[in-house]
């Protein structure tokens, strides 16, 4: 079995089993920023040869999305789980920082995980690196707070 | 006067400066948090980054690891504080603020690399302007967290 496939197939099973139909047309728009960071973020690693992704075409046509330097499956669970991240999103900002410190550990034993198993090698970074999605989940809240939600702040 | 004409002693004393000129006193022990957050993001990323060959400082004077102290405690603690002080509270402005920062802080580190103190190997100034909005961008989440920004309506 293509690992990559099977780690999109499983997040987007949880995407159709929890997603809230009535707010999605909010909360796209967190799958659309993290599928984009995702891209972007793999292009980069690519073209500084930060890692590489193994086996992402195993048992798949020889196609330019299938490669590891765009791997549309990373790009996938992104989607959905910015998607899942952003409608679970507590209002309280201390449950904020919360949420967000455990997805951010989430993220980060998904990598240990490929690393440990060898999809993924690093080559000029480091898994314990790969924390630095925090900073990207806290923009993400922030985008959600002023921007999607528009919280009304108190004094600011 | 050899030790003001390096560079990572003169960027800590020019922001200094610069801090000292611009600091809010009433609303410092609020925004402190945004340069100990900043400091301690540059440490982690700059002092282990020769560990996996992507770049070095070069003339550091002192180091803590791989990272110039003058740096950590200059630049990043300092510019932290100013970048949270002077967020707007418009969020378009709020926008322009995190993007205009982030230029600013790519032309710092293009100066660093053309001067030789910053030597880029798997890394690149260009690039880095991605990181910047990333973190600017939590770092105004994190204002919303000292200042206990509570939302009234969703």
């Amino acid at each position: 079995m293509n690992q990559h496939l099977y780690s999109f197939l499983i997040s987007f099973t949880l995407f159709i089993f929890l997603l809230d139909r009535r707010k999605i047309h909010i909360n796209i728009y967190g799958g659309i920023i993290g599928a984009v960071y995702q891209l972007i973020q793999n292009l980069i690693a690519h073209y500084l040869n930060l890692w590489k992704y193994n086996n992402v075409s195993l048992f798949l046509p020889n196609s330019a999305l299938f490669s590891e330097t765009i791997n549309i499956f990373t790009v996938g669970y992104a989607f959905t789980m910015g998607c899942l991240f952003l409608q679970f999103l507590p209002r309280n900002i201390y449950l904020q920082l919360f949420h967000t410190l455990l997805w951010g550990l989430f993220y980060y034993l998904s990598r240990y995980i490929m690393h440990k198993f060898s999809v993924i090698t690093y080559i000029h970074f480091s898994v314990h690196f790969s924390m630095n999605i925090l900073t990207f989940l806290f923009s993400l809240v922030w985008f959600n707070n002023t921007f999607l939600r528009c919280y009304k702040p108190k004094d600011i | 006067m050899q030790i003001i004409l390096n560079g990572w002693i003169y960027s800590f004393i020019v922001c200094w400066i610069v801090f000292f000129l611009l600091v809010d006193l009433k609303t410092l022990k609020k925004n402190i948090w945004a340069g100990i957050v900043c400091s301690l993001l540059e440490f982690i990323q700059d002092a282990f980054a020769p560990w996996f060959d992507m770049f070095y400082v070069k003339k550091g004077v002192i180091y803590l690891l791989g990272t110039s102290a003058f740096f950590t405690f200059g630049v990043a603690f300092t510019m932290g504080i100013l970048i949270m002080q002077f967020l707007p509270s418009n969020r378009y402005l709020q926008l322009v603020h995190i993007l205009s920062f982030s230029v600013g802080f790519v032309f710092f580190e293009f100066l660093l690399v053309k001067y030789g103190l910053l030597v880029e190997v798997h890394w690149d100034y260009k690039i880095s302007i991605f990181g910047n909005v990333i973190i600017m961008g939590a770092i105004a989440w994190l204002k919303q967290f000292v200042y206990k920004y509570e939302p009234k309506s969703i």
